[in-house]
């Protein structure tokens, strides 16, 4: 018996093209869906109910731990963030004085750099005047009667 | 093939259907693994150095693969978003950015801002641009001798680096390369954060009283919903398929880790991002002020490479484009690579596509 050309040979094969199909139509149809603006409305709805039930709440709590932790003589939440940040402050000063150093140890080896080159002309200069001075480097020096001595 | 013995039972259909099972089966496997955090992935794994830190910015330093005398002169910089972790630079080893730029003879420093605190809600774009960078850029010149260096920034790291080049031209910054840049907010139906943002609808003074700084979260969740239906279905179906295929799972893995190692966005910087950027478009109208000065984009006028990502739906290539027009740079690239905004850098095609292009142009600038 000759395969039926419409029998499926892979079953799964059919439930993944619907499937993919579904997806690119789903994914389409969702896309569109979130870039209108009644999507942006409702999620902007959305949070402001959050913020006019829950922020209330959050308050009353921030605000009762705040002083309960006072009268237990604890630091509160605030008494934390401003330490954290005097933290940072102190950071950002040693940041700062460690510029400074860099700075300086980067001039001092500019200023080292340069003094070499300075040492290395003086002994080169140095050395040219003494060979200089060898007597038969000497020039000729010329006595009252004009001639050479 | 048909049974002869039964005809009409199609026996092909059978094995395949068999051999369906057997994958399925070997799948839910590797599925419960996954699911009970038995399977993990090593993420983040090049050696590095820590080489300054200040509040919860950290540069880090990596160790160079190749001999000084064959390095690149010009360190690279890295700088990534205030959402997410930069270790997507870094993903994992044989699909790592920082790897690759290593091994082609680059200093490669990144600069991760950390996870900002109840105490960082203040934070704005200009303490983050003008005070943390510099400062970070500041050091990582004193720990490389170099007076010059390269500039990487990607997506929000690239508005930073952006802002920062145009306002610190004598600063040593030799090359700019911004990967999926949010500059231009133009064309509000590019994408659409633009409408979800809008004052009309987002309370965004109102939810940062109520949570100090935007959770990541929720950026997540906005970031998702951008395309729910690959994000909250297609992803796991792909996964589903797949799960018989350590590598797909391994990079599936690697890739969720970091999309759900979240870091709050600090509050003020946030409300900055909401509207001075997508509501205002300051930065492209000319408008934008930091530490009292006026964000001029052609400023700029180092070698630029402006890479965008072709199926970029969080940043859609006209807000990264425009720029192109704006710079003062004679030397300038647009380079556009086929993916998505982390795709192009962190898929697993971003070692063909990508990072080969971004080494040609750097490399020629970087001696």
């Amino acid at each position: 018996m000759a395969d039926n050309p419409n029998s499926p040979k892979d079953p799964m094969q059919a439930w993944r093209e619907m499937r993919d199909a579904a997806t690119e139509q789903w994914a389409k149809a969702m896309a569109e869906f979130v870039g209108t603006e009644s999507f942006a409305r409702s999620m902007g709805a959305y949070i402001d109910a959050y913020l006019a039930t829950a922020a209330p709440y959050q308050k009353a709590i921030s605000e009762y731990m705040e002083a309960m932790l006072t009268r237990l003589n604890m630091p509160t939440r605030e008494d934390v963030i401003g330490l954290a940040r005097r933290l940072t402050n102190v950071e950002t000063r040693l940041d700062d004085l460690d510029a400074r150093l860099d700075e300086i140890d980067s001039r001092f080896a500019d200023l080292s750099t340069k003094l070499d080159l300075v040492l290395r002309a003086v002994q080169a200069s140095g050395a040219a005047a003494t060979e200089m001075d060898q007597p038969q480097n000497r020039p000729p020096r010329r006595n009252a009667k004009g001639t050479h001595s | 093939m048909t049974n002869t013995k039964y005809p009409g039972f199609d026996s092909e259909a059978l094995l395949k259907f068999r051999a369906e099972i057997e994958r399925f089966a070997r799948g839910a496997q590797r599925g419960a693994q996954l699911a009970t955090g038995k399977l993990q992935t090593k993420i983040a794994q090049t050696p590095k150095e820590t080489v300054w830190t200040l509040n919860k910015a950290t540069l880090y330093h990596y160790y160079p693969h190749v001999p000084a005398e064959q390095r690149h002169r010009v360190p690279l910089l890295l700088v990534f978003a205030l959402i997410n972790r930069p270790y997507i630079f870094d993903l994992r080893p044989g699909n790592s950015f920082v790897e690759f730029m290593l091994q082609r003879g680059y200093d490669v420093y990144l600069l991760d801002w950390g996870t900002a605190g109840p105490e960082d809600k203040h934070l704005r774009f200009e303490d983050y641009a003008l005070d943390l960078l510099p400062r970070a850029i500041r050091k990582l010149k004193a720990h490389s001798g170099s007076r010059e260096f390269s500039l990487l920034g990607w997506c929000i790291g690239a508005t930073l680096v952006t802002i920062y080049a145009a306002l610190r031209q004598h600063d040593g910054l030799k090359n700019l390369i911004l990967l999926t840049a949010p500059l231009d907010f133009s064309d509000r139906s590019a994408v659409p954060y633009s409408i979800w943002l809008d004052s009309e609808y987002f309370n965004v003074d109102g939810l940062l009283n109520a949570v100090d700084n935007m959770p990541g979260e929720m950026i997540d969740w906005g970031n998702k919903m951008l395309k729910p239906y690959e994000n909250f279905v297609g992803s796991y179906v792909r996964l589903w398929e797949n799960l018989d295929n350590p590598s797909v799972v391994e990079s599936w893995q690697a890739m969720n880790t970091w999309v759900t190692d979240l870091t709050p966005f600090a509050g003020a910087a946030f409300r900055e991002w909401v509207v001075w950027f997508y509501r205002e478009n300051r930065l492209m109208n000319g408008t934008l002020q930091m530490k009292g000065q006026t964000v001029d984009v052609s400023k700029i006028t180092v070698p630029l490479l402006n890479v965008i990502a072709t199926a970029d739906h969080i940043v859609p290539n006209v807000q990264s484009i425009s720029i192109m027009d704006r710079v003062g740079s004679t030397d300038k690239k647009l380079l556009s690579v086929q993916g998505g905004h982390i795709g192009i850098m962190a898929g697993s095609g971003a070692r063909k596509r990508t990072w080969p292009q971004i080494d040609e142009w750097l490399a020629a600038r970087s001696d």
